[in-house]
């Protein structure tokens, strides 16, 4: 792609997948001061409030100098960066002395240290002792502040030919010792992440500066600039853009080498011999982005029977036909079959990663699914994984219960569709499914998930607001007003499903905010929490029960749903609809087929 | 020549693109003093810049002397030309 066409590209609202990916590309191939500033002043103004996220960088030595990388990087990332740099003598009294200023549109901190800054130029402090000390400052600062927080400590060389020295004088023990604890030091804090800076993750094994340490207290060599730039950006994009949930793989040429319908199944190449081997590859890397709560698919131009035999006939298959959560093997076009994949799995198409090697199926996904990331493979099979992961598409920082058995939650689900069909009545198709809802005080260690769902929540959500989860905490400290739903039937756990918040001021009750992921909708869970609304209020004396709805692009459901349940329309004022149903016997009863825990000693 | 003026060229679109300027603008009397973008950390990336297109290593001595366009160009001459 030359420079006028991405220039166009990088300007075009719809495509703005295709562009990062391209200016990835351009990146790589000079990764150089000049290319970051040639295409910083070519980014597009960032125009949504939520693309912009406020990161303070809090640092030992000077950083100032990775602004335009970082910059570029973010936008390549999917989101765009609003920084401030504390550093030098600085950073301790920042943490200290939280909150500061800068604490109010803080997204999240970075926190990047020299070892040296801890152990002291000569190294000679005990690394337990340093790492004491860093984690009182973290505690200290953690007390007050819930922003998560990402840690990178750089283990500069003292000189590339100080080696034998570092290691008789015991220095590089107690760098080393220093480095190991700061992983357990990480896992202790809630919400604080490390970065890996160091020269087997950046990838260049001389990437400290002497000179630029000793004249400007810089550490990073200028080359490395835009490796350090991408791991920062890289990590920080999982807090601020939802990760895609389905990865879509063609058959031919990309599950294994060869064409089964012209080969035969003994024919194609699969095993521990190249080019077997980088399919397996490939397969173990699917297998592995599944357990992290990635569903896969298969869109493929085959016979069905002849592609499926290679399940069966090929031991060597480490993907077996259940592992996949939705499939397509015909000739209709990928376009077509992705887009009713999206539709089975209920997922949007900016969910979406499709994978092909085939040049021409790739661009016409492109075209006519922009949202779709899409992963052109190409002819060197070796090269697979990596093209996949440096779409950054399924990067996390943490992986949740939900997460992981989410690929088996669709499997669940897959079930529940065949019931369905064999039983015609909801009524009886419900009853069938020995639904199990509990409605709990929701605690401190569910905020990652209620985030999560908060965050992602668009069509059955009453406030539309996504509050951070410091709010969270808060709600949560405060007690009796923020309750999160579970949901389990025979089939299996749907896992944290919804929340309700409510409040009470004289004699009304009022929902504040309801949210219900789409995959529990239509089951009565609904039902049940606007029961459980109902009897608190009735419990507390109030006559009325009131709820907010906040109008939004998707929830024109939630009006529906609650004037098909006896609420009447009392105000609307900039888009806010005020909802009111007066409290008695027979209002909003309770579902029959759902069993309910409650929690405080409430039960029903 | 022609190479000299292919790498005076080269220092013109460096300049240009680090301090966000329209290439005429940049001229033999450029400096912090006449140009606002000039400021200490652009000053870090122009050398930068320079180190990775010229493919040379700056000495300190000219990293404080580089204080105007036209003696940036004499330290690429001097280095690299």
């Amino acid at each position: 792609m030359d420079e006028t066409e991405l220039q166009q590209l990088l300007l075009h609202p719809d495509r703005q997948v295709s562009a990062r990916s391209a200016l990835r590309d351009v990146l790589d191939a000079a990764p150089r001061t000049l290319t970051y500033k040639h295409w910083l002043s070519r980014l597009p103004a960032a125009t949504a409030p939520d693309e912009q996220h406020c990161v303070a960088l809090l640092s030992s030595f000077t950083l100032e100098t990775l602004e335009p990388f970082l910059q570029v990087e973010a936008y390549a990332s999917g989101w765009r960066a609003r920084t401030t740099y504390v550093q030098l003598g600085r950073w301790q009294n920042a943490l200290l002395e939280w909150p500061t200023a800068l604490a109010d549109d803080t997204d999240v901190v970075v926190l990047l240290l020299h070892d040296a800054e801890l152990l002291g130029e000569d190294f000679s402090t005990a690394p337990e002792d340093a790492l004491n000390r860093l984690q009182a400052l973290l505690q200290i600062w953690r007390s007050r502040s819930a922003k998560p927080l990402f840690l990178g400590v750089v283990k500069a060389p003292t000189s590339p030919n100080a080696q034998a020295f570092d290691v008789h004088l015991g220095r590089a023990a107690r760098r080393d010792a220093f480095q190991r604890g700061l992983i357990p030091l990480g896992q202790q804090l809630k919400d604080v992440h490390l970065l890996d800076l160091n020269a087997d993750s950046i990838g260049i094994a001389q990437w400290f500066d002497p000179r630029g340490y000793l004249t400007t207290r810089s550490v990073f060599v200028h080359r490395v600039l835009p490796p350090v730039a991408r791991v920062l950006a890289r990590s920080l994009a999982c807090l601020f853009r939802p990760r895609r949930k389905v990865l879509v793989l063609d058959m031919d040429n990309t599950l294994w080498g060869g064409v089964v319908g012209e080969d035969g199944v003994d024919g194609i190449a699969l095993g521990q011999e190249f080019p077997g081997s980088a399919f397996l590859n490939l397969q173990r890397m699917a297998l592995d982005l599944r357990q992290t709560g990635v569903l896969l698919a298969l869109a493929s131009k085959n016979n069905e029977s002849d592609a499926m035999a290679v399940f069966e006939r090929r031991p060597e298959m480490l993907l077996k036909p259940e592992h996949f959560s939705a499939r397509r093997i015909n000739w209709i076009d990928k376009p077509a079959n992705i887009a009713a994949i999206a539709q089975q799995l209920g997922l949007g198409l900016d969910s979406f990663v499709f994978a092909d090697d085939s040049a021409m199926e790739c661009a016409q996904v492109r075209e006519t699914l922009p949202e779709v990331e899409v992963v052109e493979l190409g002819q060197d099979p070796s090269r697979f994984v990596d093209l996949i992961l440096r779409t950054q598409a399924f990067d996390t920082i943490r992986v949740t219960d939900e997460d992981r058995h989410r690929a088996d939650s669709y499997a669940a689900e897959a079930n529940r569709q065949e019931l369905r069909s064999a039983v015609t009545d909801l009524a009886s198709f419900l009853a069938d499914c020995r639904l199990h809802l509990s409605l709990l005080p929701a605690s401190g260690a569910t905020v990652d998930r209620i985030h999560q769902l908060l965050g992602k929540t668009n069509q059955f959500n009453f406030s539309l607001l996504r509050p951070s989860k410091e709010v969270l905490l808060g709600l949560m400290e405060r007690g009796g007003c923020l309750y999160a739903a579970s949901l389990s039937d025979r089939f299996g756990d749907y896992g944290l499903i919804g929340i309700l918040q409510v409040t009470q001021t004289g004699t009304q009750f009022e929902i504040e905010n309801m949210a219900l992921s789409c995959r529990a909708l239509g089951r009565g869970v609904e039902d049940a929490m606007l029961a459980y609304a109902h009897s608190r209020a009735l419990a507390a004396g109030c006559t009325s029960l009131a709820a907010r709805v906040v109008r939004g692009p998707r929830n024109q459901q939630v009006l529906q749903y609650l004037d098909s349940k006896g609420f009447t329309r009392a105000a609307e004022v900039a888009g806010e609809v005020d909802f009111r149903v007066p409290t008695g016997s027979g209002v909003l009863p309770w579902p029959d087929f759902i069993a309910v825990e409650l929690g405080e000693a409430e039960s029903y | 020549m022609e190479s000299s003026r292919k790498g005076q060229q080269k220092l013109i679109s460096i300049f240009a693109d680090i301090l966000d300027l329209p290439e005429g603008q940049v001229n033999l009397g450029l400096s912090p003093q006449t140009c606002e973008k000039w400021d200490s950390l652009n000053h870090i990336h122009l050398i930068n810049a320079i180190e990775e297109e010229f493919d040379f290593s700056m000495g300190f001595e000219d990293q404080m002397g580089m204080v105007n366009f036209e003696a940036a160009l004499e330290i690429v001459a001097r280095n690299n030309l």
